[in-house]
């Protein structure tokens, strides 16, 4: 390894040298023209062998160096990602998580999860690729895996965290043409520890990475064919772009940040199409629509075909099932509503449950508890609950009289008056002038009465909304509104949990806005043996519905992931600085996940440098400074670069400072990929400062030591914190005789 | 009405034309003035960098013209006067009207009135706003003991309403002028400044907000006038470091100053201003004839100005605030101990004549000192009541004495602070007093029992550990008693532990873990007290506490005892004194901390992103006796056509840039600079007074978006002005366009007519026309219930 570095690094010098000694030549006869201002010939001259040195470096190193380099830092990439990799023999953290789901895909049960099902799908194929029956139970953290082949899975997901390092190469590449820069990237990825620890896990991080890499890589690489449009290889690079960005939001919902920063990307290079006035206006839109298609239109077909292989592989009944509305349950084999038949109406005298229209809408619910005193009057409590349960059972009457079991079967019609008595405790829906426990302006309801006879306030009006009175009511189809007859208000619910005394179960109201688009209802079950059965069979959703509705439910379960109250959770600007890590694992194979904080503290610190270059280039450029040409062309390209990969790094970060979700470290690991690319550059280009500032004659001999002895601390660092990812054991750091206690920094570190 | 007569009619658009412009300034009359004879005040294409250097050209003159000592020019802008005029007569008009408690007058009355008495209160907002109006109460006698409690509360008749509310209506009054000038300013036509006049006027949001004891009358006036001076100061560069030039900087500065110490927003309006200075100086920089020295000096005076004054200024205002309120007050619970006892009376009083230094054998009691709910501070507590064996989730704890914060001063909140090595509970002669990193016990006063912490999980925060009062149940379950002291502020690491003014907190020795308080609330077990654990993570707020009060244990002989405690040293019988930074600073935290607060729906609260369709609507007051209500909402036709401006100006400009790309340069290039300056000031000024509000947690009301009121009426009248300027070049475009703009206008002012009586509130109207002026379903007029069968 050491050999093939410092052979590369021979390879680079001497393009080194040559860039600088004709920047110094330069540099004196642009000093000799701006005084005696004489020869342009000459100048424009030397221009152009400046360029061709500079293209020269580029051809050279590329040719065999640059493979060279590729392979073996690939190389050196699998290495590390599969060193060890059936350690610890247990479950790690969030594989609880997405190994349970890859299982469920294996035996095809549906479950709900926020995020979108690409990555857990991957980890099931994964999963049956490499032998694993999907058996195993994955309940918590730190169970022993036994005789489950985990192994493969892990594997597959460590080479997809492998690819990032050659990936994060080749775009450096693609962006400054500098090897020494792609090289200083690949190393920053490679020896971090936290990426390492992150790809070595049954985890969607390694995916992930992996999926933002290569969209990046390939829409790079689709601009370098900037000056061959419409070329095979153009379309190849461009819908590949395509395919990775709905592959990337197709695995989390953070995938949106590269689809912007591809977005942004795409914008700025039509704007340049745009303004180049030697391409015709039909051309400017053959151009727009071509990215239309593969970066618009190809992501979201694809994202549709992942959802749609999602639901076509779960068709069995699972622990995700209450999620979803009840006409996407009777999909599910095993499902209580899968095949079943019921009557198709509701007749006076039916036992019905009612569910509320909307996505996370439970059953209307009562049990036996009165609401509080502080809300009075102390009824009993009327609530929605989102599982099935013999308490959401109601029987539907007329408003005025008691059903007689001789009575002829009459059918419930849009517009009638009626009275729901619930079953179990035999008291009537009922709502009052009194204002709900949590939604103040609304009208408390309450269950009220003994045996059924309760009084004129629990009468309420059914509609069927969009048909017109009379309509008789369908099972599950019809859309109900129940309007209180007395007060004028609708019978609703909504996202508020009550608290305790009302067992977590959300808020039932009478809104006295009639205007309420949400406070629908469906009757879901019904029995009633008077009454023909009819096939549910009909009310089957869409696949268009299902993928909606999915969506819906993820995006609730997303916002409903905020930190407990007093639970310490991790802040952005925690990052970073690698304030503090994540346990991945305990007991005697100690997992830390914890950013290399040499690389990570160097990341900022190139930052800095990236902002002062920056500055210092532009105001002296601003204040009319003249310089060699080819430095400033070459400080272009290399500014340019960095800010592409600054917008990639804050586009990753910075959208999670106003989030209120739970915050995990791991969450900055896609904006750390673009953070160490950029450092990568700014080494480089610090690098070049030194040997330009430094006499020619030890220009060669700071080049190594420089070098030379970044490398060497970033192998150290590496070596130093690589236990953090292959498994401590002792006693933690903080105790006295930990071996371990030497790498605690930072207090903050739980190692 | 005599504010409809500001608006020009058609007829008399010569004549307005003719006054308007300087008619007394002779220099003038007597130039030649091509562009002025020939329009009608606005701009024409491509006449505006003509236009421009004109009025260069006429400074140039008027400045070589020869000097005419003892002369006085004087110009008057007639339409602008006029308008300023019914500005102020609209906004006085029937000013001491409701005389009861609007909105939240609540508050700012109280604050002013609590400013007159000395009495500490905190609010979340900076002090200028409740300052000024103390003031303007202060001057008419406002020393009332008017108790309000509720909105709608009438007000003693000593009360001096029309004063405290002329303060706010006049500078929301005088709104209206800057807005005319900065249009001016903005190289933009006088009919334009014309219209921005007379839709700030007519907007029926801003004219109630401004008339009423409330902050957004004088914000706005502040951030116009930054705004204003800011281009009065932009347009100088030529005469850059004059006296003017340092006169509008200087303003600019100051009334960053005074937007930021009304309301925090006024921050958005200043960062608005220093990007573009900044970015002004950006252009300075490529200014190669200019020395770097100049460059610096330049840099400097703006830092300076803009950046060093208004820290001052708002460092200043906090110093009055903090100097003027020296009594303890209703609020003094959301301050720490130190806080408190710099304030007279409150616990100022209770500690006075305490012993400084904590010793061996101090019997104190400990605050929590940053309560993590505002005004509920909590002491540690114990009572003889024991952990419950099992807790509802199967989790098991210790059997032992509870350890809480209880939010009430009590017997059970008393300390004795233990050496280890001594079974002795009193002081030693002299007291030997507690330093940092010493170790001690801490023994319950009451129960005697020791604060004790073990690895058992606590009761509702299972991830840290349950702290007691430990008993011995002879259960191989050691005590875990000793607690090292750690001071937080301290200044050397031998400081003693000093009473109020020390912040502590207490590491278990042995887990290392922090004493703290979860500010969760134990079930009925707990008698609904708060949970105290100890935490791993031990740097942070929660683990903080003071001493507060604070007595040598007593020893049996009583006279020698009280001999001790005269010999020991005491705190002076003043209150502590506090240095200002030290409580300038405690007041930030807390101010920012308070935000956090996030407060549970309302009834009239809104999202902003019903704010541009003006989907809700704010009742501010309302009669006990009849219909009449006074409203915070806009005119509808102000708001949405201002809107759809802001949506115009941005599309008109993205169809000029993809145009210039095309290498079509349809505007002139100083047309074209000006126009994206107006357009970055202007529609950057409304999207960064609005974007943010998405990303707060805050209830937020209606009135938060005022600020973008302004801004977006000044895009209108930008747009407008440019639509006209190129109408220009089709020859029957631009009566169509005025007719347009009258109708607007006619339009703006009709809406204000119709939904003037719930501005004024002054009229009682009838249900059908309540009903009938709820133009948007989601409108929330009241109407008084008619006798009604009662509510079951």
């Amino acid at each position: 390894m050491a050999t093939k570095k410092k052979s590369h690094g021979k390879g680079t010098i001497d393009s080194y040298k040559e860039l600088k000694e004709d920047v110094k030549s330069r540099e004196k006869r642009t000093n000799v023209e701006e005084k005696d201002d004489l020869d342009l010939k000459s100048n424009a001259k030397s221009n152009e062998i400046v360029k061709e040195l500079v293209a020269d470096q580029s051809t050279t190193a590329s040719t065999r160096t640059y493979y060279s380099m590729l392979i073996s830092v690939t190389l050196l990439s699998l290495i590390s990602r599969l060193y060890n990799i059936d350690k610890p023999a247990h479950v790690c953290w969030d594989e609880t998580h997405f190994g349970k789901m890859g299982s469920w895909y294996i035996k095809r049960e549906f479950f709900f999860d926020v995020h979108p099902p690409l990555g857990k799908m991957l980890i099931g194929l994964f999963g049956i690729l490499t032998g694993y029956d999907g058996g195993f139970a994955f309940a918590k953290p730190g169970d022993e895996y036994g005789e489950t082949r985990y192994i493969g899975m892990r594997v597959c997901c460590a080479m997809m965290g492998a690819a990032v390092v050659p990936l994060a190469y080749m775009s450096v590449w693609l962006l400054t043409k500098s090897l020494m820069s792609s090289l200083f990237a690949a190393l920053l990825i490679l020896l971090d520890v936290g990426t390492l620890t992150l790809s070595r896990h049954i985890l969607l991080d390694p995916i992930m990475m992996f999926f933002i890499m290569m969209s990046t890589y390939s829409q790079l690489k689709f601009l370098s064919y900037r000056d061959r449009p419409f070329s095979s290889q153009w379309w190849i690079w461009l819908a590949l772009t395509g395919l990775f960005l709905a592959s990337s939001i197709g695995v989390k919902f953070v995938g949106l940040f590269i689809i912007l920063y591809v977005g942004i990307l795409t914008v700025n290079d039509l704007w340049k199409i745009l303004g180049n006035q030697t391409i015709s206006l039909v051309e400017v839109v053959k151009h727009f629509v071509a990215r239309a298609l593969c970066l618009i239109i190809l992501p979201i077909l694809v994202y549709i075909a992942i959802f749609g292989v999602h639901l076509r592989i779960l068709n069995h009944s699972g622990n995700g099932d209450g999620f979803y509305s009840s006409a996407f349950q009777s999909q599910l084999i095993g499902n209580r509503l899968y095949n079943v038949s019921m009557p198709e109406n509701v007749a006076f005298g039916s036992v019905i449950t009612l569910k509320q229209r909307r996505t996370g809408g439970g059953y209307l619910h009562s049990h036996w508890h009165l609401y509080p005193e502080e809300h009075p009057p102390r009824q009993q409590q009327i609530t929605t609950y989102a599982h099935k349960d013999f308490n959401n059972e109601w029987i539907i009457k007329l408003a005025d009289q008691e059903p007689k079991p001789d009575d002829p079967v009459q059918l419930v019609v849009s517009g009638d008056l009626v009275r729901l008595e619930h079953r179990e405790t035999r008291r009537n829906l009922h709502s009052h002038h009194e204002p709900a426990p949590l939604s103040r302006r609304q009208f408390q309801v309450s269950g009220y009465g003994v045996n059924g006879s309760g009084d004129a306030n629990d009468v309420w009006v059914v509609e069927v909304v969009g048909s017109p009175p009379g309509t008789v009511i369908q099972t599950a189809k019809s859309r109900l509104r129940f309007i209180h007859y007395h007060v004028r208000c609708l019978l609703h619910s909504h996202d508020k949990k009550l608290p305790k005394w009302g067992w977590d179960q959300l808020e039932a109201t009478c809104n006295p806005n009639m205007r309420e688009p949400k406070a629908l209802w469906s009757v879901e079950e019904i029995t009633d043996n008077r009454l023909p059965n009819a096939s549910f069979e009909i009310y089957s959703p869409s696949f268009t519905e299902r993928f909606t509705e999915s969506h819906a439910v993820m995006t609730q379960g997303n916002s409903g992931l905020k930190p407990k109250e007093g639970e310490i959770t991790s802040r952005p600007w925690q990052w970073p600085i690698d304030f503090r890590g994540q346990i991945f694992s305990g007991n005697n194979h100690r997992i830390y996940l914890l950013g290399n904080p040499i690389i990570f503290w160097g990341c900022l610190v190139a930052h800095v440098l990236f902002v002062v270059y920056y500055l210092a280039h532009t105001v002296k450029a601003k204040r009319g400074h003249k310089e060699n040409k080819a430095w400033t062309e070459h400080k272009e390209t290399i500014f340019s670069a960095c800010w592409w990969l600054l917008l990639g790094w804050a586009l990753h970060y910075l959208p999670f400072w106003p989030m209120t979700r739970v915050l995990y470290f791991h969450h900055y690991f896609p904006a750390f990929l673009f953070s160490a690319m950029l450092t990568g550059v700014i080494l480089d280009h610090t690098v070049i400062l030194l040997i330009t500032l430094v006499p020619d004659s030890m220009g060669s001999m700071v080049f190594h030591t420089v070098v030379g002895s970044i490398t060497s601390g970033l192998i150290l660092s590496f070596y130093l914190f690589s236990p953090l990812t292959y498994g401590m054991d002792g006693p933690v750091s903080h105790e006295e005789d930990s071996k371990w206690a030497g790498l605690k920094w930072l207090r903050s570190w739980d190692i | 009405m005599e504010i409809q007569s500001t608006t020009p009619p058609p007829a008399d658009r010569q004549r307005e034309r003719v006054t308007s412009f300087h008619p007394q300034d002779d220099i003038r009359r007597l130039m030649p003035e091509p562009q002025r004879v020939e329009g009608d005040g606005s701009p024409m294409p491509g006449n505006l960098e003509e236009r421009g250097r004109n009025l260069q050209e006429n400074d140039r003159i008027l400045q070589a013209e020869k000097p005419k000592p003892f002369s006085v020019q004087f110009e008057v802008d007639v339409v602008q006067f006029l308008l300023t005029l019914a500005a102020l007569g609209s906004r006085l008009w029937m000013l001491g009207h409701p005389r009861a408690v609007v909105f939240d007058e609540l508050h700012f009355a109280k604050f002013a009135l609590l400013y007159t008495k000395k009495i500490f209160f905190f609010d979340v907002h900076p002090p200028l706003g409740k300052l000024l109006l103390a003031v303007a109460g202060g001057f008419s006698g406002l020393e009332d003991n008017a108790d309000f409690d509720h909105i709608g509360a009438g007000y003693s008749p000593t009360f001096p309403v029309y004063t405290m509310r002329l303060l706010p209506a006049v500078l929301g009054g005088l709104v209206v002028p800057l807005v005319y000038q900065i249009v001016v300013e903005l190289r933009l036509s006088r009919w334009a400044a014309l219209l921005a006049g007379i839709c700030v006027i007519f907007d029926n949001a801003l004219l109630v907000q401004s008339r009423f004891m409330l902050m957004e009358g004088m914000l706005l006036f502040f951030m116009c006038l930054s705004l204003y001076s800011y281009l009065k100061f932009r347009n100088l560069a030529h005469r850059q470091f004059s006296v003017q030039w340092f006169f509008w900087l200087s303003l600019t500065g100051v009334s960053f100053t005074c937007n930021l110490s009304i309301k925090y927003v006024g921050f958005f309006t200043a960062a608005l201003i220093m990007i573009q200075v900044a970015k002004d100086y950006w252009n300075l920089l490529g200014d190669v004839t200019k020395s770097d020295l100049c460059l610096v000096k330049h840099l400097f005076v703006r830092a300076f100005l803009l950046l060093t004054v208004p820290f001052l200024g708002y460092v200043f205002i906090f110093y009055i605030h903090l100097s003027l309120l020296t009594k303890a007050g209703p609020h003094d619970n959301i301050m720490t101990s130190a806080f408190q006892a710099s304030l007279e009376g409150g616990l100022a009083a209770l500690t006075k004549g305490q012993p400084l230094n904590v010793a061996y054998g101090s019997q104190i009691t400990l605050r929590h000192t940053h309560s993590l709910s505002p005004g509920k501070p909590c002491w540690l507590h114990s009572h003889a009541h024991v952990y419950p064996i099992r807790y509802p989730d199967g989790r098991g704890s210790s059997h032992q004495q509870q350890v809480t914060c209880y939010v009430f001063k009590d017997i059970n909140n008393w300390w004795i602070v233990k050496h280890p090595d001594r079974n002795l509970l009193v002081v030693d002669e002299p007291p030997k007093p507690v330093k940092h990193g010493d170790v001690v016990q801490l023994v319950h006063g009451i129960t005697s029992r020791a604060l004790n912490s073990h690895d058992v999980a606590a009761p509702l925060t299972p991830q840290n550990q349950e702290v007691t009062c430990y008993i011995d149940y002879n259960i191989s379950m050691a005590s875990q008693n000793l607690w090292k002291v750690e001071i937080v502020n301290r200044k050397s690491d031998d400081e003693a532990w000093q009473i109020i003014n020390s912040h502590i907190r207490l590491h278990h020795l042995g887990t290392g873990q922090a004493l703290k308080s979860t500010g969760k609330q134990l079930p009925d077990w707990g008698f609904f007290q708060l949970e105290v654990t100890t935490d791993r993570v031990t740097d942070q707020p929660a683990t903080v506490w003071n001493v507060e009060e604070h007595r040598y244990t007593k020893i049996q002989d009583k006279e020698g005892q009280t001999r001790d405690i005269a010999h020991s040293e005491m705190i002076p019988t003043e209150p502590t004194r506090l240095s200002f930074w030290t409580k300038f600073l405690e007041l930030q935290y807390k101010m920012f901390m308070a935000k956090g607060d996030v407060e549970m729906e309302h009834k009239y609260s809104s999202e902003p992103i019903q704010w541009p369709f003006l989907s809700k609507n704010v009742a501010y007051w309302m009669s006990p006796n009849n219909n009449q209500q006074i409203h915070l909402i806009g005119n509808p036709v102000v708001w949405y056509s201002a809107f759809l401006s802001v949506i115009l100006y941005v599309g008109v400009f993205v169809f000029y840039l993809m145009r210039r790309q095309r290498a079509c340069y349809d505007l002139s290039e100083s047309d074209w600079s000006n126009f994206v300056f107006v357009g970055e000031i202007l529609v950057g000024g409304y999207l960064l007074h609005y974007l943010p509000f998405f990303l707060t947690d805050r209830t937020l009301f209606l009135h938060s978006y005022l600020p973008c009121v302004i801004y977006k009426i000044l895009v209108m009248a930008a747009l407008t002005d440019h639509l006209y300027s190129l109408s220009k070049r089709i020859s029957y475009i631009p009566s169509l366009l005025t007719i347009f703009v009258l109708g607007l206008v006619t339009c703006v002012v009709w809406a204000f007519y119709r939904l003037s009586p719930f501005t004024y509130g002054s009229i009682s109207l009838q249900t059908e026309e309540i009903l009938g002026l709820m133009w948007r379903d989601t409108w929330d007029f009241l109407i008084h219930a008619t006798p009604s069968p009662p509510p079951q």
